[in-house]
């Protein structure tokens, strides 16, 4: 049932030009941003050689940047994607149709969030592929921290897929949803402003942010502590968004 | 109004208490959490005895206890989430997927930290976080370094502080430049500067070994003084290499043996050549792993010439001039480094050091096979080496070297193929004295070269990294043709689609 639903989620956001639009903005932005660090990488390492300096590394000035990039853009347009998961559903008064059909609430959820990451996804490493081509025809990139990087890539997918449906179970307005989403997802990520201070604001920002969790990735590293902080955050918000809908059906 | 007290009250007790769970298993250091957990206690407490009677009514009606028992589940699944995260970090697994290893450390490294008995080493770096490109890539290979090396070494308490930031902290540690690390253990401590996987290493070992390292300074031949207080001694040095961890003592070496306790011996300015005894010594010194530093005076001789060519280092006749230096002070025999090698002993120095009346250090016609010389600081090409410094006006002339001229370089003996000792010549000698300290970077630089010669003689040999990084080589029209289809193609695709589907629903 759950493949089911995902199905569907996958299907209508196909279908939806709203969605293509985004898709479309996203990955125009995403391909400024290749563009303008592959120059300043080419032309660092061509400055480099002139200087007879050690060669730049292609992990820490082409692959870490792009992941960064990346992921800003994840966070900037995750919102868009997850607003209507549900609240267009409390808003057009289909949701207690859904509810009050035989599937289990934790499918529903389940469905809809695996349908939206797959989306995302598709669209991030489809859309995104032409970094790995470029990498791969043009040169001899280290292909182990390119899939770490990925896996970076979908785990943040995950977290902010279930953030926006947890916003989204919160509110039958998608803008208020979007901006649930954009403030939470933003203010967990900022958080590591503060890693570079003193005392237990540091420590804190380095447990609570989002950014600490997954910059590892686009380095070549994982680390079982952001992996399980990843995946409990994805559980806490589906646990929570599961919940918000079960509340529906109490009333 | 009442209700909406206790519901405040309730609401404020609940993230209290959220604060409380996340601070105990995570930031346990936190300030003040005994009173976070008064308040959490007070504020669900005072919610439950003001709004009792709406409470027992929310929880007869129907949905009451399904919301009771949904608000405990988040709480439960929040907690067991933080615990899970903390249980994580503290039992940490890495998987390190770039091909050199960059974020962890060699095995050797990692058996000597293993050996390593409490109680713990704290090793702190003073990193600048900001937006130059250089100090952003210092800092990140910091991070890599600091982290690979908390993670194999169980009794290591590694630290970062942003000197820009914490400038209390900086200051109370006496750290004036970025890229300083600390390392102390049981009130002995050391400070190296751009620390590599080695220097660390060696470092570490360095404060854990009940041994002082002493740098002497050779006398006995009209050198510089240590204990002066004049503009020419080299007092100032003697305090600087102290506050890296080293004594710094003279040393007649004509009457007395190198001691074992010599991390690195010092010829500054000797007035007269040393004896044949002298050299003697410091020949066996160096093939014992030693680590020499030699800064003669334009004007005079050493007695080291041989020994120096040995390690293929000379001293070029003539003064070194300078039109860059004299454009703005006036002055064309202070030469300024314009350029610094990638030797370790002077990585990531930037500011321009300034010499005065300099010879020029030059490799040796014929270069022994059994040494590696690294030129640490040059001049600018404009700077040469004029045999007619007395001569009006000064002009490249025949005879002369033409720069780029090395002031201060490095060989590495390494004899028969076995690591040998560490020769640093300078071809001039005030740079190092208490007026030559003051003048532009050359106290960073004095500081940097005799800090690491002085680790020379322990530093932990480690197997070299393979340096497959990757690399890649477009010219203009790939990078055209890779933009446009990254700028148009692919989101022109995605726009096309949006318009073909929109165009469709619009038919119906």
């Amino acid at each position: 049932m759950i493949w089911h639903i995902a199905r569907r989620e996958l299907l209508a956001r196909t279908r939806s030009p709203f969605a293509w639009v985004v898709a479309g903005t996203w990955l125009a932005l995403q391909g400024l941003m290749f563009t303008l660090i592959l120059g300043v990488y080419l032309r660092s390492s061509r400055e480099g050689a002139e200087w007879e300096e050690e060669a730049l590394p292609l992990l820490s000035g082409l692959i870490d940047p792009l992941y960064s990039a990346q992921s800003l853009l994840l966070l900037l347009f995750m919102p868009l994607l997850t607003m209507n998961l549900l609240a267009s559903e409390q808003r057009s008064g289909t949701l207690p149709l859904l509810l009050s059909s035989p599937i289990a609430t934790w499918e529903v959820i389940l469905g809809k969030w695996l349908g939206l990451t797959i989306f995302v996804s598709v669209l991030v490493f489809l859309g995104g592929a032409l970094t790995p081509i470029t990498l791969i025809v043009f040169g001899s990139p280290p292909l182990a921290p390119m899939a770490g990087a990925a896996l970076g890539l979908l785990l943040l997918i995950g977290v902010l897929g279930a953030l926006g449906l947890l916003a989204s179970s919160l509110s039958g307005s998608q803008l208020v949803a979007a901006v649930i989403t954009w403030t939470t997802s933003m203010g967990l990520w900022l958080l590591a402003v503060l890693e570079h201070g003193e005392g237990p604001l540091s420590s804190l920002a380095r447990h609570g942010s989002l950014l600490i969790h997954v910059r590892q990735f686009g380095r070549g590293l994982i680390d079982t502590g952001d992996v399980v902080w990843l995946f409990s955050f994805i559980g806490v918000a589906l646990l929570g968004a599961w919940q918000r809908l079960e509340s529906w059906r109490w009333r | 109004m009442t209700a909406f007290i206790a519901r405040t009250t309730g609401l404020l007790g609940a993230l209290a208490a959220i604060a409380v769970l996340v601070s105990f298993v995570l930031v346990p250091e936190l300030p003040g959490l005994r009173t976070l957990a008064l308040t959490a206690v007070v504020g669900i407490g005072g919610w439950l005895y003001l709004d009792w009677p709406a409470i027992s009514r929310a929880a007869a009606a129907r949905g009451g206890m399904e919301a009771a028992r949904a608000v405990l589940l988040i709480a439960v699944a929040v907690g067991i989430a933080v615990v899970s995260v903390a249980l994580a970090e503290r039992s940490q697994q890495r998987w390190d997927l770039t091909p050199q290893g960059s974020h962890s450390v060699t095995e050797r490294t990692t058996e000597v930290l293993a050996s390593l008995a409490l109680p713990p080493t704290e090793v702190v770096g003073f990193f600048v976080h900001g937006d130059d490109p250089v100090a952003s890539r210092h800092r990140r290979s910091w991070d890599a370094l600091a982290e690979a090396f908390a993670a194999a070494g169980p009794t290591l308490r590694v630290d970062t502080i942003d000197p820009d930031v914490s400038v209390l902290r900086a200051q109370q540690a006496g750290v004036s430049s970025n890229g300083v690390v600390i390392i102390s253990r049981s009130g002995r401590s050391e400070r190296i500067y751009a620390p590599d996987e080695a220097s660390l290493l060696s470092a570490i070992v360095r404060v854990s070994q009940e041994r002082d390292r002493t740098v002497y300074v050779s006398s006995g031949f009209g050198e510089r003084r240590l204990d002066e207080v004049s503009s020419e001694s080299l007092s100032e040095l003697r305090r600087e290499l102290g506050a890296l961890g080293l004594r710094v003592a003279p040393l007649d070496i004509a009457r007395n043996p190198l001691p074992d306790d010599a991390a690195a011996v010092l010829v500054v300015a000797p007035a007269i050549p040393l004896s044949a005894g002298v050299v003697s010594k410091l020949e066996g010194f160096l093939a014992d792993g030693g680590a020499l530093f030699v800064a003669s005076e334009p004007q005079k001789e050493t007695g080291l010439d041989t020994l120096l060519a040995d390690g293929g280092l000379g001293l070029a006749p003539g003064l070194v001039v300078d039109p860059l230096v004299r454009s703005v002070t006036g002055d064309a025999s202070t030469p300024m480094i314009a350029r610094y090698g990638l030797h370790a002993a002077v990585r990531g120095l930037r500011a321009p050091a300034v010499f005065s009346g300099a010879r020029a250090v030059v490799e040796t016609p014929h270069q022994p096979t059994d040494c590696t010389v690294h030129r640490l600081a040059s001049t600018s090409e404009l700077a040469w080496s004029e045999l007619r410094p007395s001569s009006e006006p000064l002009l490249f002339g025949e005879g002369d070297l033409p720069g780029p001229l090395s002031l201060l370089s490095l060989s590495e003996l390494h004899p028969g193929g076995r690591s040998g000792g560490t020769v640093i010549l300078s071809g001039d000698a005030d740079w190092l004295s208490n007026r030559g300290l003051e003048n532009a970077a050359n106290r960073d630089l004095a500081v940097r070269v005799l800090g690491s010669l002085a680790s020379q003689e322990d530093l932990i040999a480690l197997p070299p990294r393979e340096r497959d990084e990757g690399t890649l080589a477009m010219d203009w029209l790939d990078q055209v043709l890779v933009g446009v289809l990254a700028l148009l193609f692919v989101p022109g695709t995605c726009l096309a689609i949006a318009l073909t589907l929109w165009i469709r629903r619009r038919g119906r």
